[in-house]
């Protein structure tokens, strides 16, 4: 029978290849999207995407232009669903989302809470899960549209700097699916970068604490290394020491963590958590030349191991007394290693009394190939 | 008319039919089964489907070159020869029918969201129609090559999402309280677990299969610790709340990842569509041969392609009946309740009647 | 006086055209020479035929089974005595040698027909291998085959072909290794070919390829003697037509259509790292332009995020959309082809030239195509040549245009449903009761290893999937 009338199924098929598909849109009529920003001006929810500009005016044809032109657009709301609406009556392509890079919320709006928009993300398939999160100081507004003076566009900017310093180990670079993560365990607290405008260039300035999705402070840039200590996977600082106290005689170090190992046990109706840290430490240079010796070194280590002691536990006690909220993943520990213990307690409420004891071990690697008496 | 299968088509077989449209599902019913103790029940029911599997392949050898419903006339009768085919073939058709649906409404969301989906059913089943008239053996060769390509896709990909996971997030392993809802959560896998039946619709040869008995339950060993790893693997990237929020976890799990080095191979779970497809795409075509063999060998009618083309058209026309996914996810739950049957039951009352009655050693 | 030979003979001088006809006297009896000069040997027939009957001076009557016996010098002689059969061996070349009073006449073998010497190959090139072509001429080729099997078990089997052309049809095989049932199916194939006209070896391939499964090639093409001779040895069945300079090589798998002869020549890792390389070239020719449609319509998140704003920027002069620019282009190359292989040799350098300047640089600066799409067409088109048997490449070159289609109607999901349905295809295709993904699917590790790594000190047996008679080579 098929082979009888496959004339007329082939020509049925064959229209309809012809009459159009759903879904066919080439790239270069799409719309796409660099970064994306929520701002929040007094209750209105605002807006601002940042749009790649494909034909540029300058160049001419057949000229490659590394910097990609963008524009902007605001639309604002009482809602998501509203505010979308508003951008989709001005732009007059449909969206694309495939090569955003970053997600910016405002100082304002992320203190009252970014729950709302992560859903949004994780939801709907428009937006990728995959971006980063960041907190912006300034408006919105004002941020994504800065010239960048060293990098393609702010999207690029924001993302390769927090990109490089994470690898680095001096920050975190947190997902929309992770945030989500966090978001929905509802013991813990966490954090995203912080960033700001600086000289025409994207700035990393903390990080900011969230509890229950809410901003409640920022840790500053200056005072960050004891919270890296507690939550990166390899952290990494850098800082010197003073020899003999002599300003002149400062000696450079980095101290990588080679191993952190967390112990929760609950005696007394108290949580105790016992918190072992194994770091790597190797001098690296000194300002002004002095010979090296075995008791100079041991000197320099324990002066070292003294300056990442005061900042561990500046952070414990700031995340104890200060936020109130448990940024270092801590509760997941608990909850791994005694069970039966989490599920009759509330870690919120634990938490600011508990019992955490720090312990440094450091362990020196090089002196960067000098020499020792 | 068929030349017989070999002991690694006949596991390809198997490994298509169970690992179709389940392991999407895994992680979210892993948790819901057992928190992070849900290995455990994965790991009692591949035992059990191991033994189940062995039993299918034992009745299928002694009945060598003859399906199921040519054997069980001597086994059980005539009339229940009749209710076994009937069974089967409801049993066959509604996976065939409503996982193409769940199927299209799973590619209409992720990557074609204004087609509609009877379009894509409408192809789907032009391809299924295509691949079945060629008959088992067609079938399966393209098992083998896309069962191998999926395994080796989905064990890549556990690896890559293990990667950019923490182990902190999957412990506890093991709480000692929670036996009991360990051994309870195994009814929310077994879905998962269901495709041996398939097996019975196959012929098995004495001289090549002999060795069968240790592919088959292997096979099933394999899906098991496979299950296991992607399971463990999409909770470490998120915790057990997160696997929670969606159906398809692991697909949801995957687009969240930004893995910086495979800097090519941006959108994973595009490339996760892609391999698990291959795998749905067999798992399919053997579903509609075994309605196929069903209604012929239970009608006791000449195989044509008329009766095939009737099957297609059913299937695509039952495809469209419900409004939404839900009423399919429903469908496929009371489907999988008729799963106990014919997957677990009938294997063991046949194995009971032919030790019970020494078929075994008459057929030997 | 004559009989029936001679009124036979007076009748054919007749009717045909360019019958020459020499009447003997041979002391009291008269014999006469019936030939076609343009298809004779004439040195031949004067002077091992004529000479010696002329200087017969013998006493004894001459008899036929005497000038057959003692005359004559040819080597090739036999009698006959229907008289039917004169205008067909007239017609094949030979002389007939009829004396009045005979009712036998003796057929002579002095056929000598022009042909070319032994080349160098045209289709089959390769680095290091042999370079002795076939030619037109069947008794040339066979001799090169001869020459390289000395095996007795070589049986070489003629059957006749063709009502009016009568071409001689060769069926070549090792009698103790191949296996018999293919023998007899390509035999009574060949048989059952009722034709008037057989010209070249693809009238025979067509004629008993699988009727169903015609678009793919079945049987592999060869020019050269130590290819044919290597597939011989492996157990296969070789077909040669006369006046065709190509052999015929059953049953072929898909696999094999990727195999060139200096891979077994080479070192075993270059030939590994080849035939990897010959693998993405079938692929890359199937899909490329595809997965660009697929890409540029509809999933353009997948390559990296800079480059999706390069791609953008560089299509929006493109008037068409991405799928009439990729079948355009596609058509344009695939004239580019065409028009390449019948370029007599003065004009073909300025078209090649032509072909890039025009097409490639001046589209693309006109605004017509986007660079992407260029650079794709051309690696699709290199890669198509890098396939040893071109005719595998034919198939390829029309599903590539079924897979854009496809893939621009439904995007990814379009592109694995038609790239499962060539699989299917291809998986159900059985040549003689070999199956054509043998040995991928039935998956057979022994013979897929001999055939990655192509060492002829590693391959101990044939390949498992030819259900040979004897399988050990060492």
């Amino acid at each position: 029978m098929i082979k009888k009338h496959y004339k007329l199924i082939s020509m049925v098929i064959l229209s309809s290849l012809l009459v159009g598909c759903w879904d066919y849109e080439d790239i270069n009529k799409k719309n796409i999207a660099l970064s994306v920003g929520i701002d929040d001006k007094d209750g209105i929810i605002q807006l601002i995407s940042q749009n790649a500009k494909l034909r540029s005016e300058s160049s001419g044809k057949g000229e490659q232009t590394q910097i990609t032109q963008d524009y902007q657009n605001v639309s604002q709301g009482k809602n998501f669903e509203e505010t979308r609406g508003e951008h989709e009556y001005i732009v007059p392509q449909s969206n694309f989302t495939g090569a955003m890079r970053a997600v910016v919320f405002s100082k304002s709006y992320a203190e009252k809470g970014i729950e709302a928009y992560i859903n949004r993300i994780n939801f709907l398939s428009d937006l990728r899960k995959s971006l980063l999160i960041v907190i912006c100081n300034e408006p919105v507004k004002d941020f994504l549209q800065t010239e960048i003076k060293n990098d393609i566009s702010i999207a690029y900017a924001i993302e390769d700097t927090i990109k490089k310093l994470a690898k680095d180990g001096r920050t975190l670079f947190k997902t929309g699916q992770e945030v989500q993560a966090y978001i929905q365990n509802k013991d813990l607290g966490f954090v995203i970068p912080y960033v700001g405008i600086k000289d025409n260039a994207v700035e990393f300035q903390g990080l900011a604490v969230m509890k229950d999705s809410n901003m409640i402070s920022v840790i500053n840039k200056k005072e960050i290394d004891g919270f890296l200590f507690l939550m990166l996977k390899k952290p990494n600082m850098n800082k010197t020491v003073y020899s003999n106290g002599d300003e002149k005689k400062q000696y450079s170090f980095q101290a990588k963590l080679k191993k952190r190992k967390i112990k929760t046990s609950y005696k007394d109706k108290k949580v105790n958590i016992d918190v072992d840290l194994q770091i790597n430490f190797s001098i690296k240079y000194q300002y002004k030349i002095e010979p090296l010796n075995k008791n100079k070194i041991r000197d320099l280590e324990s002066e070292a191991t003294q300056m990442i002691y005061k900042e561990v536990i500046y952070a414990i006690n700031k995340s104890q007394k200060e936020y109130k909220c448990d940024i270092f993943e801590f509760g997941k520990y608990f909850k791994a290693n005694n069970p039966k213990d989490y599920r009759k307690i509330n870690w919120n409420e634990e938490y600011p009394n508990a019992n955490i004891n720090v312990n440094i071990n450091t362990h020196l690697t090089d002196v960067n190939l000098r020499s020792i008496e | 008319m068929n030349t017989p299968l070999t002991n690694r088509q006949i596991a390809f077989v198997v490994y298509c039919t169970i690992v179709g449209f389940g392991i999407i599902g895994i992680p979210r019913d892993m948790a819901e089964a057992g928190g992070t103790g849900g290995w455990i029940p994965v790991a009692i029911l591949t035992v059990i489907f191991m033994l189940n599997v062995y039993i299918i392949s034992y009745l299928g050898y002694i009945n060598h070159d003859k399906t199921l419903l040519e054997y069980s006339e001597r086994l059980v009768g005539k009339f229940f020869t009749r209710i076994i085919a009937v069974i089967y073939s409801i049993y066959f058709f509604m996976y065939f029918t409503f996982i193409t649906r769940i199927y299209a409404e799973t590619v209409r969301i992720t990557m074609l969201p204004r087609t509609p989906s009877w379009v894509i059913t409408f192809v789907f089943f032009l391809l299924l129609y295509y691949s079945i008239s060629k008959g088992l053996n067609v079938i399966v060769r393209v098992c083998e090559m896309y069962g191998f390509i999926n395994i080796v896709g989905n064990i890549f990909m556990s690896i890559i999402i293990f990667t950019q996971g923490e182990i902190i997030n999957i412990r506890p392993l093991f709480v000692e309280e929670d036996l009991t809802m360990y051994l309870s959560g195994t009814s929310k896998l077994i879905f998962a677990f269901l495709g041996g039946e398939m097996l019975f619709m196959i012929p098995f040869s004495k001289e090549k299969n002999s060795k069968v008995f240790k592919y088959a339950p292997a096979i099933v060993g394999i899906i098991g610790a496979m299950y296991i790893l992607i399971g463990e693997s999409a909770i470490s990237i998120g915790g057990i709340e997160l696997v929670k929020l969606y159906k398809a976890s692991v697909f949801n799990v995957v687009r969240g990842l930004d893995v910086p080095y495979l800097e090519i191979l941006r959108r994973l779970d595009g490339i996760y569509i892609i391999v698990w497809s291959l795998n749905i795409i067999c798992s399919l075509s053997l579903w509609g041969y075994g309605v196929q063999q069903c209604i012929n060998k239970g009608m006791k009618i000449k195989e044509n392609k008329f009766i095939l083309a009737l099957i297609i058209s059913a299937g695509f026309i039952t495809a469209q009946i419900p409004k939404s996914t839900n009423d399919v996810e429903k469908l496929l739950k009371y489907n999988g309740y008729l799963g106990y049957i014919t997957s677990l039951s009938i294997p063991l009352i046949l194995l009971i009647i032919t030790k019970v009655k020494k078929y075994d050693k008459k057929a030997l | 006086m004559g009989n029936k030979n001679t009124d036979k003979i007076e009748e054919i001088k007749k009717n045909i055209s360019g019958v020459l006809l020499r009447k003997l006297q041979v002391g009291k009896d008269e014999v006469w020479i019936v030939f076609i000069a343009q298809i004779t040997d004439r040195d031949s027939l004067s002077n091992n035929i004529i000479k010696p009957l002329l200087n017969y001076e013998r006493r004894e009557e001459l008899t036929l089974d005497l000038i057959s016996n003692s005359v004559i010098y040819i080597d090739d002689v036999f009698e006959d005595i229907n008289e039917n059969n004169i205008v067909n061996y007239v017609l094949e070349g030979r002389s007939i040698i009829a004396l009045p009073n005979s009712d036998k006449f003796i057929v002579a073998n002095t056929v000598s027909i022009e042909k070319r010497a032994i080349e160098a190959p045209q289709v089959e090139t390769n680095i290091r291998s042999p370079r002795d072509a076939f030619t037109e001429n069947l008794d040339s080729n066979l001799s090169l085959i001869r020459h390289r099997i000395k095996d007795q078990s070589l049986k070489i089997d003629y059957i006749t072909v063709g009502s009016r052309t009568k071409t001689d049809v060769v069926v070549i095989y090792l009698s103790d290794v191949a296996n018999e049932k293919y023998v007899e199916v390509i035999k009574k194939r060949i048989k059952d070919i009722k034709i008037d006209g057989i010209l070249e070896s693809a009238y025979i391939q067509k004629f008993i390829s699988n009727k169903d499964t015609t678009f793919l090639p079945q049987m592999g093409i060869y020019e050269k003697s130590d290819s044919t001779c290597a597939n011989i040895l492996e157990g296969k069945i070789c077909i040669m037509v006369d006046g065709s300079n190509v052999a015929l090589i059953t049953p072929k798998n898909f696999v094999e259509f990727l195999d060139a002869s200096d891979d077994h020549y080479e070192n075993m890792y270059i030939s590994f790292f080849v035939k990897m390389l010959r693998f993405e070239a079938i692929i890359i020719t199937l899909t490329l332009s595809a997965i660009y449609v697929g890409i540029v319509a509809y999933h353009a998140d997948i390559i990296p995020a800079q480059y999706i704003i390069v791609l953008a920027a560089s299509r929006t002069t493109v008037p068409v959309n991405a799928l009439t620019e990729t079948l355009l282009m596609e058509m344009v190359v695939e004239l580019l082809r065409e028009s390449s292989a019948r370029l007599p040799k003065q004009i073909g350098p300025a078209i090649g030239i032509v072909g890039t300047i025009v097409i490639g640089q001046a589209a693309v600066i006109a605004g017509l195509v986007s660079p992407l799409m260029v650079i794709i067409v051309a690696l699709g088109l290199m890669a198509s040549f890098a396939i040893p048997d071109y005719t595998i490449m034919n198939s390829i070159r029309l599903m590539k245009f079924g897979m854009i289609l496809i893939t621009g109607f439904l995007g990814i999901f379009g592109f694995v449903m038609g790239f499962t349905f060539i699989v299917i295809k291809l998986a159900s295709i059985s040549i003689l009761g070999v199956p054509y993904l043998a040995p991928i699917a039935p998956f057979q590790y022994q013979s897929l290893k001999n055939y990655f790594l192509s060492n002829i000190v590693l391959t101990k047996k044939r390949p498992e999937y030819l259900k040979n008679k004897d399988d050990t080579r060492q």
